[in-house]
């Protein structure tokens, strides 16, 4: 793809990505599933990573790539955190329901 | 003049235990047991004081066996024991100094202080606390060798200070009557006054002459080099201890009052030994008087017009004791009046004979006491069986012209008379002692006082003026005595039944009777006889003595003595001696009333100091101490203003800013957290909410920075 193509599409990947990224806000604000709630969240990392490629491509900066890495590497280790903990929760509390998990003492 | 001799004789080494007998004495009667005999305890005390003369004699023995020039007073021989301080320059040295004056001193307190324990045996028996007065009496005798014995002024101070206390404890022994314990007191105090004297001349001797020791002292005077003020200043100052201890002008008032301890307490302490240390200190220190011819004068004169003033009291006094107290302030007087003069031998002389024959007045007077005691008991008790049950049980005259005194007094002259018909033996002594006392040949006194006048008439008309009205007097007031007491028909029931005094008392009485007629021939210049005065001054120093002066002298003496005796006669006609009779002085008016009353001079001290004192003491006390320090100060300025500080501090401030701000902070923090705390669900989702609300915000923030920088 040339720069002279992107250059006209620059805004559709970003408005693209500020959708995703308001999907993604919309799922952690409204469900309350915690597996839901854990993919909205991945929705909105991949919104971000969009706009990084999107805004790197623009500007012909490799940075804005790399860093896309970062945040993969990142959200790898939180699904591995993150569904380890869901199990934990429903292990103990027979529920994923995030309104359900109000208090520290399990 | 005053080195010790090198050679200090072997028995010497162990004069030490002269005084450490008695000190076993007080040890072993102290802690050897409460149950014991009064037979035990007195024997006792007996027994170590009479090892204590024993030791004495030995000492004086080696005296007179060695040349005189190396025994005369301040030569003599110095047994160092121990150094009692060492403070930079200044050293103590403890040691015994023995010399003629500690010789005749040593006889004198051991061997009349041994009878008179003897004697106390008898008169202290059935006294509850028997025990002490043993322990009280080893006790002084210790002291009083300490006295005699020190080789410095510090270690003669001891003595001087221990003696005194020993005179409290004794003149108050029987404490349940408030007189006794007040005379206690008086004693004390009158003595501290001198006492203080005393340590101001030691230190004036420390910072003047750099050593306390008697020889170290006189050498030092003789080689001057020191300022004008010194030796005036260090005799003055001995002299205000002389007054105090031996009972001089003004300090003598508490003398007549030690009356107050037992007899042989009054015999021991306040009429043979103690109140002599005083005389003992004068003729001690004679190379210091010497050298100041001022002071020597005025010591003469003052013990001169103290042998008078203490005779005229004595004259109108009615207790028997009294009167030989006065008469012991007079004798005193005529030592003092002797060593002041210089003539030291005269003066010991007067204090050893005076010694043996006031022992035996005293003793004789305690004996006197306990036989119309035992009367008064006598009747007390017949009476008793004769109406039973009657209230009144005093045996006593109701004729007596004191009505105002109830109880019977056994010290009151007035209730004697007589006695010679009942106590033959005390009769008898008491007379050669009053003899020896009025300075009538061939007593000891005579002797004695004979010297002192004739060394008064070397050294000026008015010492020999007052002096010889002195012994005037003397004679006189014994002679009153001597009619009131022992002649005429009995004055009371008591006196008609008194009842002589047992052996262990009459035999001392009788040995000190014996040494009050023979003690004179140890100085008598008119016969020749000089060994006395050979002791103490050596060979080299012979007064020239004029014979005929000497003859005059005590032909007047004795002839004014037997006058006075014959007008005292006259004036008390035993045979108008009998109950109910009144002092025919009396007729003398005020005088006698003046005379009676001591010559107010209790009640001038009284106005004059005792009043003064109280009214500071008090003014001190309630005003000062109370008023203004502990009501004042403490209680208002201290403690008001403290709690007027704390009043403020723990309301104003603690309560309210301190409390205030902490229980503010408090109620801030719970007001806003309640509203916080709304924001705590623990919903997650509005946790997320309020999240994205906060990234907007920033978002927003950083927007506005954004548009706005470009």
């Amino acid at each position: 793809m040339s720069n002279t193509s992107f250059v006209a599409l620059f805004p559709l990947f970003i408005g693209l990505s500020v959708v995703l990224f308001s999907l993604g806000v919309i799922g952690v604000l409204v469900r309350r599933n915690a597996i839901i709630i854990f993919m909205s969240v991945e929705l909105m990392l991949n919104a971000a990573n969009l706009a990084f490629i999107a805004f790197a491509r623009s500007f012909n900066q490799i940075d804005g790539q790399v860093f896309v890495f970062f945040v993969m590497v990142v959200a790898a280790a939180e699904v591995a955190v993150g569904l380890a903990l869901i199990v934990a929760i429903f292990r103990s509390k027979q529920s994923i329901n995030v309104d359900d998990i109000n208090q520290l003492k399990g | 003049m005053h080195e010790v001799s090198s050679e200090v004789p072997q028995v010497f080494q162990y004069a030490w235990l002269i005084i450490a007998f008695p000190f076993v004495g007080v040890l072993v009667n102290l802690f050897g047991g409460k149950n014991r005999s009064e037979k035990t305890i007195g024997w006792t005390a007996v027994f170590f004081a009479t090892l204590a003369f024993a030791v004495s004699l030995v000492v004086v023995i080696t005296l007179i066996g060695l040349p005189p020039e190396e025994t005369k007073l301040n030569a003599g021989f110095d047994v160092p024991l121990f150094t009692f301080f060492s403070i930079g320059e200044t050293t103590v040295e403890m040691g015994l100094h023995i010399d003629w004056l500690t010789g005749v001193m040593l006889m004198v307190v051991t061997g009349v202080g041994t009878l008179i324990h003897v004697y106390a045996i008898g008169y202290m028996h059935g006294d509850p606390r028997f025990q002490r007065f043993f322990v009280y009496f080893n006790l002084f005798l210790a002291m009083m060798l300490i006295l005699v014995l020190a080789n410095n002024y510090l270690m003669l101070f001891v003595g001087w200070e221990g003696v005194g206390l020993c005179s409290f404890l004794l003149i108050g022994f029987w404490f349940e009557k408030d007189a006794n314990g007040n005379a206690a007191k008086k004693a004390m105090v009158a003595n501290r006054i001198g006492d203080y004297g005393v340590m101001l001349a030691m230190f004036a001797m420390l910072i003047g002459l750099g050593t306390l020791q008697f020889a170290g002292v006189f050498e030092a005077a003789e080689h001057g080099g020191f300022e004008a003020w010194l030796l005036p200043a260090i005799t003055l100052l001995l002299i205000v201890g002389v007054t105090g201890k031996s009972a001089q002008i003004p300090l003598y008032v508490w003398l007549p009052d030690a009356m107050a301890g037992p007899t042989p307490v009054s015999a021991l302490i306040h009429a043979a030994t103690m109140v002599t240390a005083g005389v003992y200190l004068i003729a001690r220190s004679e190379p210091l008087f010497h050298a100041v011819s001022e002071v020597q004068a005025l010591v003469g004169t003052l013990g001169a017009v103290t042998a008078v003033w203490a005779g005229l009291i004595a004259v109108a006094q009615f207790d028997i004791k009294k009167v030989l107290a006065y008469s012991t302030v007079s004798q005193l007087g005529f030592m003092v009046a002797a060593v002041g003069m210089g003539a030291v031998v005269a003066g010991v002389f007067h204090l050893m004979t005076h010694a043996f024959f006031k022992a035996l007045l005293f003793l004789g007077a305690g004996s006197v006491i306990h036989g119309v005691e035992h009367g008064h008991h006598h009747v007390a008790h017949a009476k008793h069986d004769a109406h039973s049950g009657h209230g009144d049980d005093g045996g006593h005259d109701a004729k007596r012209d004191h009505p105002a005194e109830t109880e019977f007094d056994p010290q009151d002259m007035r209730n004697m008379g007589g006695l010679r018909q009942r106590m033959r033996t005390t009769t008898i002594v008491y007379l050669i002692g009053s003899l020896a006392l009025m300075g009538i040949v061939p007593f000891a006194g005579f002797w004695s006082k004979d010297e002192i006048l004739y060394f008064a008439s070397e050294h000026g008309a008015v010492i020999l003026v007052l002096l010889l009205v002195g012994a005037v007097l003397t004679a006189f007031y014994m002679t009153r005595q001597l009619i009131m007491v022992f002649f005429g028909q009995p004055k009371t029931e008591a006196a008609a039944h008194a009842q002589e005094s047992p052996r262990i008392m009459t035999v001392p009485l009788l040995v000190l009777a014996f040494f009050s007629t023979v003690a004179g021939f140890l100085n008598a210049p008119l016969l020749g006889l000089t060994p006395f005065t050979g002791w103490l001054e050596g060979p080299e120093a012979h007064h020239e003595f004029d014979l005929t002066r000497a003859l005059i002298l005590a032909g007047l003496a004795t002839g004014l003595a037997l006058l006075s005796v014959f007008i005292g006669y006259l004036i008390y006609r035993p045979k108008a001696q009998k109950a109910g009779v009144d002092d025919p002085l009396r007729k003398l008016g005020f005088v006698f009333t003046a005379l009676n009353k001591k010559l107010g001079v209790d009640e001038f001290y009284g106005l004059l100091f005792v009043r003064p004192f109280i009214w500071l003491c008090n003014f001190l006390a309630w005003v000062i101490d109370w008023r203004f320090w502990h009501d004042w100060f403490h209680d208002r300025a201290i403690r008001d203003t403290f709690l007027k500080i704390t009043d403020f501090l723990a309301n104003p401030i603690d309560k309210l800013v301190i409390d205030g701000a902490v229980n503010g902070t408090g109620r801030l923090v719970a007001w806003a957290s309640g509203g916080l705390r709304k924001l705590q669900t623990g919903f997650v989702r509005s946790y997320a909410l309020l999240m994205l609300a906060g990234v907007v915000l920033v978002v927003a923030w950083f927007t506005l920075i954004v548009l706005q920088g470009r």
